[in-house]
């Protein structure tokens, strides 16, 4: 066998060897399908080589060739790629056909591939080109706005940091709301798994992929889609493909970009000067002999912009290199890249440098293996953020500008020289903390054709994920409680390993020339197991000693290991009959260990079925080939999916360890549910696939409903049983939505290099509705427990007194008296008026909100010449957010944070009509309450994406050795339209993990506005 | 080839023990089954009843500084809402705090009904050792209650361990009395079956009589209040010379009858928020009641040139200071306050003094400093707030003595602590305490 594969290695090797000497020379003709019009700069390569022409302007070609045989590969912008074998032949004229991209794309589906023509179920694809060179650390965070049904929440703009991704609405209550991540057929780790808490913003496994390693997306939406991942598939699957190497000469590609990021805007705050007058009539409306309580302004000097210092202008960069090639035998790609990007807040930044091994290897004409593996190294650099009192921006947001950032002596101003809370600026300078993320995630591949059509595969995978983290708080922030022990050092470690078996047969066969038939069936071991430790350690020397084994004394220590085990047997068979109709059914059948044992086995099925229209030889007149509607397919689907990111031991009866004085401990902790089991979640969808005038216009629209029941709920119970609750399966949300994508091709070219025009526009709508919880009890969470799951709400709706006003006779701010009908008074507002109503719980009421109506993301593309542009808009409409940061920066004076300049316009003498409340420092004004008034329309337009780029003209490439050079400058955020006053309307400041705390900025690290000047370079 | 195959092969070697691969035990985790089986089981699970009392909710926070922040002693500067309802004595149902304080109460309870269950099954403890743990179990189960009933007032009375998640479900408030009853009940068994007389870390003979005294003088019982007083008087308890010492890490005073073994592992809130986050800052009113030569004030409060006060009572922001649940300088004002109610001015004025020489001040002299009952009580009832500031007696103590509407300002409905809303929603048979 293995001098087989020498041999072959061997002899592939001399066929490269330009030692022949035989000429052969091909001529033809190239013209459109569509109207049958020569199509001039068709690019004409012999496969495999740099042997190649371009057709003229009567679409004619000519090409000398070394030999007789060979593949000619024909391509064009817009027009399907050929490959026609010469066979001895020296004429050979070619038909192209208009590119019907999403039509006859092949899509990754789970343990197989299918094209879009023979799918019947609702996925999309995101292809390499559409994600490639996004200066963002992870392909979640590129694929925003890409495509339908899929909703990408940055949740900030820290670097490296956690992404929302949301498939199709949002299902779950307590258990995980991501959907689940398959990397070359293997389900990876996504989940954050770093000890340390930063605020709400979390790290996430899904940035160690390279984007530029990535050849598509696609994205399971439906169940008929999902339901091969079984308990796992109810939030969507997200299937990233590698690139592989291709037959052919070796090709060298090296992508870079550098570029500069910048705040994109910063909250418009008051001057010292006006800080101090604003708190003395805070002082002062509370009592009328406090004057100057907070000192004369006239003699306030100090104003210090405190965003000003701790905002930055941060690079970023990306290099990265690839080479691939092979022959039939064996492919390979490599590739090496590095990504370095610094956050525009001081002491941020991430880091990650990758390599990737790709081969395939042809055996025997039977047997075929393939391994991908990729290392990783990834750096985060994190500060303390969001709702904090030890953040960066946070506390630069909530700090007076009447103290300055320094002592006279240098030395860092604290709490004790005045400042409400420790220096943001000391803390971004001295205190580090740093995760560094190593993984290898790999798989084998090995593929055996048994009898034509009989393929088996087995595939072992796995992937090592190892995360280290070191956090040092240091003595001189004052104020911090670091300073009160001699300096903080924290070390955790978390080792997470998963090991992926797989096997499974195909087998496909057409019969009596109309059914297609294919079945697969196979059986996956999954185990799951992780290892952390973490200490902590105070008291040290100095600032020079930063690591925990430094510290005098150990504060704090961790440690556990934890594993889950998942087996499943799973099958899909198809059908097409004649190429019209679809029929594919799959199931799954998942035991995982995370559920009790009487009820460990799931089971999950779904049925889908479509009809290629255009393929109906009755309609033959009106659809299809040189018609209007060149391709028309209707789908539908039905199908169940479940859910089982819960905890791993979450329905064991449970008493874990404590400690008293030293001495160790037992206390209870868990109650028993043997019957727990999956969340799931049931979906229907309607869709048709269209394409007009010969693939031009291509629209992709569905119609689905999901429905998820036996939630994954932490049910409440009464808390004298010792317990605040037992992990149930109660409870039901639905979602429901309509998607599209459209892509047109607005302008084609009618010579090479003339103007090309693509739009690419996708849409989501969906609605969300708790339908039912346990006893009409709700979950009240996030920050001052404003976000609700309560029945007949979508999930994470605010629930808040709703602020109608400010009284023009005494500038209290006055709320909606929801049970009892007119205005009614936040609790401690204070009043003369003796028949004053007081606002109590049952004034709170549903303002707003946090999903938006519609989402999507609008893509156009020019090319002109050598030029190209691409413009991209994302959009998000009708959703609210809860501008948390107002809850101190307009509360009226009654804390002592910094106030935002529009407290100017503030009530200050009975008659003022206006919506800013008067001053209180006692907070009597009912201004700091937590009310409607901080909620604000979210919605928001953003070009998010512009980018012009010029390839120089190949021949002109090729002098310079180059296969392809393209350069370009690109910007991010580089226009955003909103109402919204805070920082970033992109923002989630309970990061990814939060499914009910939903919609709330809260001194959230904003997303920069990038620009970039980038190549890519071909060899 | 043939290895190609083996490949193929190997998901279902790995199948073939497939339903074992399910059966994952989890490490750092027992059943409850287990849990208390044997001498060793019951011993762990009796420091884990201590160790519910750190929570950062009950001893280790929240519990004690509500005791002082819904009274006169502290009042809130920090970004807790919880904390700030508390201070201005409007509680909402909803308060986070309350919630937890609640909770952590319970959850304390639960402990001890399970040690009460399952202990006396065991054989392999000795008598001996038996009465002790169940004598402790008894003592704290008391504490839990008599901390319930101070600030709700009527509240469920559970006495077993979950027995199914609906029947829990049906739970209703018991009467005050009838938890008076229980909390008496379980003290007398605790006295009955305890022999050690001298721990302080875990509960003693000490601890029961001394908590006995505290009900007592809850309930107004004063002749059994200043008995039992009398008996813990009896036992060898002695103040500490300095003040100071009873809140300095690793000082051992003769005063501690119970305090909770708090260390920088297992800590306590009250260093940290106090000195480092501010989230409360003594009152000035606090501040003025004690005499300038005070000791006790130059320990607990210090004022910045500017006036600002910063509570310096706990002295580690780390938390490992030990907390005393009940010591003898309570005792002793219990006593006194028993004596000065049943008539006796002259012996409570002396008992009282010895507080107050303790902190260097002035004995007082009965027909000069104080005259009458009411003086007298108005003194031991000044030397609880300056002697047990931050301790989180302030609050209970004006509700015992009815004076919280007149000291505060506050009306009748602003003294109970709500039901939490929470609880309301899944015990359908509780009813909310009167709001305003």
């Amino acid at each position: 066998m293995k001098r087989h594969a020498l041999l072959a290695l061997l002899v592939s090797l001399l066929c490269w060897a330009p030692a022949r000497a035989q000429q052969h020379t091909v001529s033809g003709t190239v013209t459109s399908a569509a109207d049958g019009t020569p199509l001039p700069g068709v690019n004409v390569v012999l496969l495999g080589t740099s042997t190649g022409t371009a057709t003229d302007a009567r679409g004619d070609y000519t090409l000398a060739l070394p030999s007789s045989d060979g593949v000619l590969v024909f391509s064009f912008l817009g027009y399907e790629e050929q490959s026609v074998e010469i066979e001895g032949r020296s004429e050979i004229d070619v038909v192209m056909d208009a590119a019907t991209q999403l039509l006859d794309d092949v899509v990754v589906i789970g343990y197989g591939e299918e094209t879009r023509r023979n799918l019947a179920s609702a996925t999309t694809s995101v292809s390499a080109a559409e994600i490639q060179n996004i200066p963002v650390a992870g392909v979640d965070a590129a694929l925003q706005g890409k495509t339908s049904g899929v909703q990408v929440l940055q949740n900030s703009g820290t670097p490296g940091g956690g992404i929302s991704v949301r498939i199709r609405g949002h299902a779950s209550v307590d258990a995980s709301n991501q959907p689940l991540y398959v990397i070359d057929g293997v389900p990876m780790v996504s989940e954050d798994v770093s000890q340390f808490g930063f605020g709400g913003q979390d790290i996430t496994s899904v940035t160690n992929i390279s984007p530029s390693d990535i050849a598509s997306v696609d994205i399971l939406k439906d169940a008929a889609a999902t339901s091969i991942y079984g308990s796992r598939g109810a939030n969507g699957v997200v299937m990233i493909t590698t690139k592989r190497g291709r037959a052919g000469r070796s090709q060298i590609t090296f992508d870079s970009y550098v570029g500069t990021q910048n705040v994109i805007k910063e909250l418009d705050l008051l001057s010292g000067r006006e800080y101090i007058e604003f708190m003395n009539e805070a002082a002062l409306n509370d009592d009328s002999d406090d004057v100057d309580a907070f000192g004369n302004p006239d003699t306030m000097a100090v104003n210090t912009d405190w965003q000003n210092e701790v905002f930055r202008s941060a690079p970023i960069r990306s290099y990265n290199l690839a080479l691939s090639g092979g022959d039939e035998r064996t492919r390979y790609y490599l590739s090496g890249s590095h990504f370095d990007q610094q956050g525009v807040v001081i002491g941020s930044g991430y880091d990650r440098v990758n390599a990737r091994a790709n081969l395939d290897f042809n055996a025997t004409d039977r047997l075929y293996l393939r391994t991908s593996l990729a290392l990783s190294k990834e750096a985060n650099q994190r500060i303390e953020n969001d709702n904090t009192i030890r953040g960066v921006l946070t506390n630069a947001i909530a700090n007076q500008p009447s103290v300055p950032v320094y002592n006279p002596d240098g030395t860092f101003t604290g709490t004790a020289d005045g400042l409400a809370y420790p220096n943001g600026v000391a803390i971004g300078t001295l205190n580090h903390a740093e995760a560094l993320t190593y993984r290898a995630v790999g798989n084998v591949t090995a593929e055996y054709r048994v009898l034509p059509g009989l393929r088996l595969n087995a595939r072992a995978g796995t992937d090592v994920l190892n995360v280290r983290e070191d956090e040092y708080r240091s003595p001189l922030v004052g104020g911090d409680y670091a300073e009160s022990v001699g300096g903080i050092s924290q070390s955790a470690y978390n080792l997470a390993v998963r090991y992926t078996a797989e096997g499974f047969a195909t087998y496909g066969t057409k019969l009596a020339g109309v059914h297609d038939v294919s079945v697969t069936g196979g059986t996956s071991v999954e185990m799951n197991n992780s290892e952390r430790n973490y200490i902590r350690a105070v008291n040290f020397g100095n600032d020079y000693f930063q690591y925990v084994g430094d510290g005098a004394e150990i504060e704090d220590w961790d440690g556990g290991f934890s594993e889950n085990n998942l087996i499943s047997f799973f099958s899909r068979g198809s059908y097409i009959y004649d190429s019209r109709y679809i029929l594919t059914a799959n199931i799954r059948a998942d035991g995982s260990s995370r559920f009790g044992r009487e009820n460990r086995f799931g089971v999950f099925p779904a049925v889908a079925l479509a009809w290629q229209v255009a393929e109906e030889p009755f309609l033959s007149r009106y659809i299809g080939k040189g018609h209007v509607a060149s391709d028309v397919k209707l789908r539908a689907s039905y199908g169940l999916t479940g859910n089982q990111e819960i905890g791993n031991y979450t329905w064991r009866d449970a008493w874990t360890s404590t400690a008293y004085g030293g001495s160790p401990a037992l206390w209870p902790s868990q109650l028993e549910n043997p019957g727990l089991t999956w969340e799931s979640t049931r979906q229907w969808d309607v869709g048709f696939d269209l394409a007009l005038f010969g693939g031009r216009v291509s629209l992709v629209a569905d119609y689905w409903d999901k429905h998820t029941s036996d939630l994954l709920y932490f049910r409440p119970l009464t808390v004298t049983t010792g317990f605040s609750g037992i992990t149930s399966n109660i409870g039901e949300v639905d979602n429901k939505g309509v998607e599209f994508l459209l892509k047109t091709t607005n302008f084609r070219p009618a010579r090479p290099g003339g103007f090309l025009w693509e739009t690419s526009l996708n849409f989501s709508h969906y609605t969300n509705n708790v339908a039912e919880l346990y006893e009409d009890e709700f979950i009240a969470t996030g920050f001052r427990s404003v976000n609700r799951a309560t029945e007949g709400y979508p999930l994470g709706s605010f629930f808040m007194l709703k602020f109608l006003g400010v009284d023009p006779a005494t500038g209290n701010a006055f709320y909606d008296n929801f049970d009892g009908g007119g205005t009614c008074l936040a609790a401690g507002t204070a009043t003369e008026a003796e028949d004053a109503v007081f606002c109590d719980q049952d004034d709170v009421q549903f303002v707003g909100s946090p999903h938006p109506d519609f989402t999507g993301g609008l893509t156009n593309t020019f090319a002109f010449g050598g030029f190209d542009l691409n413009v991209f808009v994302l959009f998000s409409y009708g959703n609210e957010i809860f501008n948390a940061t107002r809850a101190f920066a307009d509360d009226g004076g009654s804390s002592l944070d910094n106030k935002l300049a529009s407290v100017l316009d503030r009530w200050q003498q009975p008659g003022d009509v206006t919506d800013i409340p008067r001053a209180s420092l006692d907070g009597d004004s009912g201004a700091g309450a937590i009310t409607s008034r901080y909620i604000e329309d979210g919605s928001f337009l953003r070009l998010k994406t512009v980018t012009l780029g010029y390839a120089l003209p190949e021949a002109i490439a090729a002098r310079a050795r180059a296969r392809s050079l393209r350069v370009y400058v690109s910007t991010q955020n580089l226009v955003t339209i909103t109402n919204y006053s805070g920082l970033d309307p992109e923002s989630n400041s309970n990061g990814s993990g939060s499914n009910v705390a939903l919609g709330t900025e809260f001194y959230t690290f904003p997303q920069p506005r990038t620009f970039t000047v980038g190549l890519t370079l071909g060899l | 080839m043939r290895r190609s195959l083996l490949l193929l092969a190997l998901p279902v070697l790995l199948l073939a023990g497939c339903d074992s691969l399910l059966d994952v035990e989890p490490p750092s985790q027992i059943t409850s089954t287990i849990a208390i089986e044997d001498a060793n089981g019951a011993r762990n699970a009796l420091r884990g009843a201590y160790s519910a009392l750190q929570t950062g909710s009950y001893y280790g926070g929240d519990f004690i500084f509500f005791g002082d922040l819904l009274a006169d002693n502290t009042t809130h500067t920090g970004t807790f809402t919880s904390f700030a309802q508390a201070d201005n004595n409007t509680l909402l149902a909803d308060n986070g705090s309350v919630e937890g304080i609640y909770q952590d109460l319970y959850f304390a309870i639960s402990v001890t009904n399970h040690l009460l269950e399952r202990v006396p099954g065991l054989t392999d403890l000795g008598e001996t050792e038996k009465n002790q743990i169940l004598g402790e179990a008894h003592f704290l189960r008391a504490l839990h209650y008599h901390n319930l009933v101070k600030l709700w007032g009527p509240v469920p009375l559970i006495t077993s361990t979950i027995e199914s998640v609906e029947t829990a479900s049906q739970v209703t408030q018991s009467p005050v009395d009838e938890v008076y009853a229980q909390i008496l009940s379980d003290l007398q068994e605790a006295e009955r079956l305890m022999t050690n007389a001298t721990q302080t870390k875990q509960a003693s003979l000490g601890a029961v009589k001394a908590l006995l005294a505290r009900v007592y003088l809850y309930r107004g019982e004063w002749a059994q209040a200043q008995a039992k007083a009398d008996e813990v008087l009896a036992m060898g308890y002695d103040l500490a010379d300095d003040y100071a010492a009873l809140f300095t890490p690793g000082a051992e005073t003769p005063e501690a009858i119970f305090l909770l073994d708090f260390t920088i592992q297992d800590f306590n809130n009250f260093g940290y928020y106090f000195q480092t986050r501010r989230e409360v800052r003594p009152t000035p009113d606090l501040f003025d009641a004690y005499e300038e030569i005070d000791a006790r004030r130059a320990w607990s409060i210090e004022a910045s040139s500017s006036g600002r006060l910063t509570g310096t009572k706990f002295p580690t922001t780390t938390g490992e200071e030990d907390f005393h649940v009940i010591r003898l300088g309570e005792v002793i004002l219990i006593r006194a306050e028993a004596l000065a109610r049943q008539g006796q001015l002259a012996e409570a004025v002396d008992a009282y003094n010895r507080i107050r020489i303790r902190a260097g001040l002035t004995p007082h002299v009965l027909g000069e400093d104080v005259t009458t009952q009411q003086d007298v009580l108005a003194a031991i009832w000044n030397e609880r707030r300056l002697e047990l500031a931050f301790e989180g007696d302030r609050w209970p103590d004006l509700l015992r003595t009815g004076r919280a509407t007149e000291v505060l300002g506050i009306r009748e409905c602003q003294t109970l602590f709500p039901i939490p809303e929470s609880e309301l929603n899944v015990a359908p048979n509780m009813t909310q305490n009167p709001p305003c």
